[in-house]
């Protein structure tokens, strides 16, 4: 009886020790490759639930913010561990864009709410500081309702450029203290203009970069309001672009109608705009014109990214919308 | 011996799944869905290390099935069905496509009820122009209706004998797009009559919540062979929405993008 014992437990630890993990698969091309790891958040789902995953942020600190739809806890921070470090929030129930910006030495967050038709700037700790409820002075809209914004992103004077990306596709710039000063794009230029996003790369004037997701594509936009280029990207329906170094980062939420598909993956895009990798999707693939290939989704690791968060190793994190309550995925640059 | 199986055990490299993946289907793209003469099929998945299997009569295919280099080219009615397979991965669901033949093209369509002016199409052309329309109800190649009844007539240059009619339509409930509840086909017989060909009907509850849009979804008509050089075309929309439909009383949308005759 006690050898028997003592042989199970033997060979409980000698496989313990040899059964080893398979590494889970890599995902990507060329020189942005990653090793999946859905197991990256360590949060127990009863305390700090989760709907929907909209978009995150690094702080100063390293510390990651996220929105989630979810009002028992719209804004969650978690370490680069995935561990919940804060939780807050209860009032959005469309808690959808987030922008992290440094005001001078304070940051602040630019939270955007579709359902309550505003966009509502915080400190890191939930205090509000200012509101942006919807623009009826503008002659745009005839109700409350028909704004429903889905992102921001924040000029280098301050201003606010507002992208109404459920609502009616117009991009709104106000002063950092919520004065309208413009409106531009609107329905006739952008298609679901569900992000937006500051583009310094050319190290001269900053552009801002629009999508224009059911068309497939990213426009380039002076501050001002005008047009200056089309990116097309056929089969990407994505969400926002995420500018770092020269490249630009984005979730794929679909690559083909239906919305609700699951077809989804992300998008690296280098300093002339071109896709150089597409993990979970195909191998980007341009013609001798310089027309990109339609791109798909090739491997189920995502069902619909929704934000990638690239940190300062090159590793990505992927928040996703309607994939079953799941936390962000974590892709290990390798 | 037990203990060598012991031994073995514990010394075995044994590896286990962190987490398994599948495949997303391949694309399959046929330069067109229905053809008079052939079509050329290519299948895509670009995804290094992974392969493509296919078949071109509708059955699922295995292992043994031919993997995809080249493109197809293909002279009858078929159903193209593909699988993509990877080593590392779990196999994708399968893709497949219907691809019709026509047997013959009208000279001339005569809509004896007009489309929504949302969705007029390239007009009654729309309906014989072997294109077939996608998911954009805009791209010009749909015709929508809202009426209870759509009429059309069809004519060829010279009397042709029809085994099969082919309706191309769609289904999307959720946009308040139903499949039609009946169809009839009539053609005119030599002495100027019109004689009833055969008819489509639904024959079971339409589930509406049960059903995603459906881009391709062709009713297909055993008729009566006689030759004729006129054709007639019934369609009995779905009616109005059922009661448990958000638009629940309003008509319900009928929408036509081909007439296929074999």
């Amino acid at each position: 009886m006690l050898r028997r014992s003592f042989l199970q437990k033997t060979t409980l630890a000698g496989a313990g020790v040899l059964l080893g993990l398979k590494p889970e698969p890599v995902i990507g091309h060329g020189a942005f490759r990653y090793r999946i790891n859905t197991r990256w958040c360590k949060a127990d789902p009863d305390t700090y639930p989760v709907k929907n995953c909209h978009e995150m942020a690094f702080d100063k600190q390293g510390r990651i913010f996220m929105t989630t739809d979810d009002i028992r806890n719209n804004i969650l921070v978690f370490n680069k561990d995935g561990e919940v470090l804060n939780a807050w929030g209860h009032e959005f129930p469309g808690a959808h864009g987030l922008t992290l910006h440094d005001e001078g030495g304070e940051e602040v967050l630019y939270i955007t709410d579709y359902e309550r038709h505003k966009v509502v700037k915080t400190n890191l700790k939930g205090e509000t500081l200012l509101t942006i409820e919807w623009p009826a002075d503008s002659g745009k809209y005839n109700a409350r309702t028909e704004f429903r914004p889905t992102e921001t992103a924040i000029g280098p004077d301050g201003d606010i450029f507002i992208a109404d990306g459920y609502g009616k596709d117009h991009i709104l710039r106000y002063s950092h203290d919520g004065k309208l000063k413009n409106v531009f794009g609107g329905p006739d230029v952008l298609r679901n203009a569900h992000g937006i996003a500051l583009d310094t790369r050319d190290g001269k004037s900053p552009a801002l970069l629009v999508t224009s997701r059911a068309e497939n594509a990213l426009k380039r936009f002076s501050p001002e309001g005008v047009l200056l280029e089309t990116i097309p990207l056929p089969g990407a329906y994505i969400c926002r672009p995420v500018v770092q170094g020269e490249h630009v980062f984005f979730a794929v939420l679909i690559s083909e109608l239906p919305w609700d598909g699951g077809t989804g993956f992300v998008c690296i895009l280098d300093k002339d705009n071109r896709v150089v990798s597409a993990p979970g999707g195909s191998t980007p693939q341009y013609d001798a014109n310089g027309k990109l290939d339609p791109l798909y989704q090739t491997v189920k690791v995502f069902r619909h990214p929704h934000d990638v968060l690239p940190d300062a190793d090159g590793n990505l994190f992927v928040a996703q919308w309607n994939s079953g309550n799941v936390y962000p995925t974590f892709l290990e640059r390798v | 011996m037990m203990k060598h199986f012991l031994v073995f055990c514990c010394l075995a490299p044994a590896l286990v799944a962190a987490q398994e993946y599948h495949l997303a289907p391949p694309k399959i793209m046929a330069d067109s869905i229905f053809f008079l003469q052939h079509s050329t099929v290519r299948l895509a998945f670009a995804l290094e290390g992974a392969a493509v299997y296919f078949t071109t009569d509708g059955s699922l295919p295995v292992l043994n099935s031919p993997v995809y280099n080249a493109p197809l080219s293909l002279s009858a009615s078929s159903t193209v069905t593909a699988v993509s397979r990877h080593p590392e991965y779990i196999a994708g669901k399968p893709a497949a496509v219907q691809l019709i033949k026509a047997g013959f093209l009208p000279d001339s369509i005569r809509l004896l009820a007009q489309p929504d002016t949302q969705y007029a199409g390239s007009g009654e052309k729309a309906l014989s122009d072997l294109q077939k329309g996608g998911s954009d109800l805009h791209d010009g190649r749909w015709l929508g209706f809202r009426g209870d009844t759509v009429e059309a007539e069809f004519v060829f240059s010279k009397p042709v004998s029809c085994r099969q009619i082919i309706v191309s339509t769609l289904s999307d409930p959720g946009s308040w797009i139903f499949p039609p509840r009946r169809i009839d086909i009539y053609g005119e017989t030599t002495s100027g009559t019109w004689q009833h060909l055969g008819n489509w009907k639904s024959n079971q509850q339409y589930n509406w919540k049960q059903q995603s849009a459906d881009y391709a979804l062709y009713k297909e008509i055993e008729i009566k062979q006689i030759p004729a050089r006129r054709f007639k075309l019934k369609v009995i929309s779905f009616g109005y929405l059922p009661a448990d439909h958000p638009g629940a009383g309003a008509p319900a949308w009928l929408f036509l993008d081909e007439v296929i005759f074999q």
